[in-house]
């Protein structure tokens, strides 16, 4: 009984149940577009094309 | 004959590249010409050795092409253009649904990863798989062709002789109980786990104790989480190192007084052979590959309950015969995993 009064009861609640993941609206959404398509989203790509054009020096 | 490896991502200090790079050495110091080629290499790290997988030309039918699959990655299906004789290392892939909430296109990477490991069943001539339970899975997916298992990574052992480094060990040898988890902070190996366990320790058992997690930080949405609840549940003492020196690596593992693993998946789990190496008792959750690894030493967890786990932890703390009991165990089993090798 010593060694149990040593040990409360567990009081630290679990991340999940303190921190709801801020998860966008935009990232469900591409979540689920690669689960239904396994492509990358359109914005994505605009994106890695505008990424690359900048790189290449073409930005317009 | 050309010995050529191939991995989506190189980088020097981690598993897999400590363990391509062995055999980088192996082949050649057997007098193979051996090559590396991948899509990305850490910028951080001088490896001229590594080339880029566009470079890989005049591949013969004699020549053993190496892919080492661990990631969803266009170089995986690139390498079946090649005729020549071709071995797949498989070495896990992470489940995706860890990643969904947390950054969009790893998620979609390791999905690609599982989807690319179906396609690929059939198209090579050896299939290794990092651990028994890697070759479940490979079995699972579709692999019918004879997996062979090669039951621990190549650890570049002498390296761990080096010198610690000095300013960790100063810091960090202060008193204070040291509680450590090595590994990528992502969301698969449950650093929020960790910190409840830790937490509950600090408040209830002892205030005297510290955490320690040292890891690539580069997850930023999960890090940002686990630093949010570290403040909300009012743990003190939580160190994130992010991405460290071997030097460093070695102190923290010198000052640590307990390994803390409550990872969900691990295809291996090399950290716990490094605990064992460094006399550090282990408390690991069982789950994927994990009991493989530590093969009954250390102190296996079947469920996550803090209390069980705090008894546990404060039993090797305070109690030296247990304590030395786990490590003459752990040294065992590291001895056994060394001279495989």
């Amino acid at each position: 009984m010593e060694q149990e009064r040593d040990f409360p009861e567990n009081d630290i609640p679990r991340m999940q149940d303190l921190i709801k993941r801020k998860t966008t609206m935009t990232d469900v959404l591409y979540a689920d577009l690669f689960q239904i398509y396994d492509v990358m989203p359109s914005p994505i790509k605009k994106l890695a094309k505008g990424l690359k054009d900048i790189l290449k020096g073409r930005k317009e | 004959m050309r010995i050529i490896q191939v991995i989506g991502s190189f980088s020097r200090g981690d598993a897999i590249g400590n363990h391509i790079w062995e055999l980088h050495k192996k082949f050649r110091s057997d007098g193979y010409t051996s090559e590396i080629y991948a899509q990305y290499k850490n910028a951080n790290q001088q490896l001229d050795a590594i080339r880029e997988i566009g470079e890989l030309k005049s591949v013969t039918p004699e020549d053993v092409l190496i892919l080492h699959m661990c990631f969803g990655d266009r170089i995986n299906k690139y390498v079946l253009k090649f005729k020549c004789r071709r071995i797949m290392v498989y070495h896990n892939i992470t489940p995706p649904e860890f990643l969904k909430n947390y950054d969009v296109i790893f998620y979609q990477n390791c999905k690609r990863g599982y989807k690319q490991l179906k396609q690929l069943i059939g198209k090579f001539d050896r299939v290794i798989a990092m651990s028994e339970y890697n070759k479940r899975e490979l079995m699972k997916i579709g692999y019918r062709e004879p997996i062979e298992v090669m039951s621990s990574y190549l650890i570049p052992y002498d390296e761990y002789n080096q010198e610690p480094d000095a300013e960790v060990l100063k810091t960090y040898r202060d008193g204070k109980k040291n509680f450590l988890f090595v590994g990528r902070v992502v969301p698969n190996k449950k650093h929020e786990d960790i910190i409840r366990v830790f937490a509950y320790y600090q408040k209830h058992i002892d205030p005297n104790v510290r955490l320690i997690l040292v890891g690539n930080t580069g997850l930023k949405t999960y890090v940002d989480d686990l630093q949010e609840y570290v403040r909300l549940i009012g743990a003190r003492d939580v160190i994130f190192t992010g991405s460290v020196s071997f030097a460093e690596i070695i102190a923290y593992y010198k000052v640590a007084d307990i390994f803390l693993c409550m990872s969900e998946h691990e295809g291996f789990c090399v950290p716990l052979i490094e605990a064992m190496m460094f006399d550090v008792p282990i408390v690991a959750y069982a789950a994927a590959a994990v009991p493989e690894t530590l093969k009954n030493v250390g102190i296996l967890l079947d469920d996550k309950d803090v209390i069980i786990c705090s008894k546990l932890i404060r039993a090797i703390l305070e109690d030296d015969k247990f304590r030395n009991n786990i490590i003459v165990k752990q040294r065992d089993r590291f001895s056994t995993l060394k001279s495989k090798y």
